[in-house]
């Protein structure tokens, strides 16, 4: 057997594997709120500056665009979550903050339920507070598909066989 | 020397050089004359036998006289009687020096200091020089002498930590070249007997391995986002404390996640 937390420091190594609390799940998920409104800007200053490439002396910021960005954060936003957690079971702010997602066998989840799951905490990120009140550390999206948001600092991202996380990641 | 009067002094044959004793001329005379005599006497006597031989035989085997009457028997009686004279006296002259011998002997030996003699006379390096030591030594069984040896009663005998105590081991350590010794060992043979992999097991086991890992190790495990994460947790606790007191929940949060079997 080895110890998946062997690295961890060793001050560190007692809560590995415990449910995280509001603080560290709330400073990831604002980390990957920034990530993707870091990316919406980039891909509408892309498209404002092709056309002002485009067309210079007639560039005008666009218009008519802004229902197209609840859309686009929509579609971003759970995109990659859902593919952040079936494949590595972390986005950018849960390798930040040191926690990983696992289903209710401890494991990664698939990408199905990870998709599901990314659309509701898009669609319902209040319910990531229910953290704090939950006596298990839980929130909504955790409760409805019984996963978990464990504190990993480990440098391992796969924790389950290559060939379910090929499954998981069909294409990838 | 004594010399025999002067011309013949100066013409007689020289004394060896060991004759020690003086001997007087008038023996060597006499033995002179002695010898002559004998030479005359033995020739006379060999023309007077050759002269006497056939009337000897004539008188002692005279022809026509049966044979039992003949001289000759008598003489040949008379030889016998003589021959069985001389052999009882020669087995009792026998048996007398038998019984004299040793004796004579023991007191010759007795007032001789043989050894001297032997020291004085006997050129011990010149017997050496003629005996085959290598030859001697070629024939020897070595193999054989040893064997028969009684080491383990030889070694009871020694006090080796007498010995060993009387050793100046300094000055026997100071005469030693080291390097040289060193330089003959087999070093690779002896690193292919030592289990390494045992040792390096019991040093990895001994130190803090992954600890020096996460230490050494950048980016996402350096010590901000180490400081970030500990600070996280530690607001965590509160947090978790201060809802749950204001729910007046007495239970701690059952914070542990399901776990990976497979890690297992």
């Amino acid at each position: 057997m080895t110890d998946r937390y062997a690295t961890v420091p060793a001050q560190a190594r007692g809560f590995q594997g415990q449910r995280a609390g509001i603080v560290t799940r709330v400073a990831a998920s604002v980390v990957d709120f920034l990530l993707v409104i870091l990316a919406i800007c980039l891909i509408y200053g892309g498209i404002a500056l092709a056309t002002f490439i485009v067309r210079p002396s007639s560039f005008h910021w666009p218009k008519n665009i802004s229902w197209s960005v609840p859309v686009v954060y929509f579609v971003l936003l759970t995109a990659y979550l859902s593919f952040s957690w079936a494949g590595t079971g972390r986005t950018y702010g849960a390798a930040l903050l040191g926690v990983r997602v696992v289903n209710y066998k401890g494991v990664t989840m698939r990408l199905p339920g990870a998709i599901l799951r990314a659309v509701l905490c898009v669609v319902f990120p209040i319910g990531l507070l229910w953290v704090a009140v939950s006596s298990a550390n839980r929130s909504v999206a955790d409760l409805v598909f019984r996963t978990s948001v464990i504190y990993d600092w480990s440098p391992r991202t796969e924790v389950e066989p290559a060939g379910q996380t090929a499954r998981a990641l069909p294409g990838l | 020397m004594t010399e025999v009067g002067g011309a013949a002094g100066d013409q007689g044959p020289p004394s060896s050089p060991g004759d020690s004793r003086a001997v007087p001329p008038v023996v060597d005379v006499a033995i002179g004359v002695g010898l002559t005599t004998a030479g005359i006497v033995a020739r006379s006597a060999t023309n007077a036998y050759r002269l006497v031989q056939p009337f000897a035989t004539l008188v002692l085997q005279p022809p026509g006289v049966p044979e039992r009457y003949w001289p000759q028997r008598g003489v040949d009686q008379l030889a016998d009687r003589g021959e069985r004279a001389r052999r009882q006296g020669m087995r009792q002259a026998s048996a007398l020096l038998d019984v004299l011998v040793p004796l004579v002997v023991d007191e010759i030996l007795d007032r001789i200091d043989l050894t001297q003699i032997v020291i004085d006379r006997v050129k011990v390096m010149r017997i050496v020089d003629e005996v085959d030591i290598a030859g001697i030594v070629g024939h020897l069984d070595f193999d054989s002498i040893v064997e028969s040896v009684p080491i383990d009663h030889i070694l009871e005998l020694v006090d080796i930590n007498g010995i060993v105590a009387r050793v100046n081991l300094n000055q026997v350590i100071a005469r030693v070249d080291v390097n040289a010794i060193v330089s003959t060992v087999d070093i690779d043979a002896i690193v292919s007997r030592v289990d390494l992999g045992s040792i390096a097991t019991q040093v990895i086991d001994e130190i803090d391995l992954p600890e020096i890992i996460w230490e050494s190790s950048s980016g996402m495990a350096s010590e901000s986002v180490v400081g970030v994460r500990m600070q996280g947790r530690a607001a965590d606790e509160r947090i978790n404390r201060i809802v749950d007191r204001v729910l007046r929940r007495r239970r701690d949060r059952k914070t542990s996640a399901p776990v990976d079997r497979s890690e297992q």
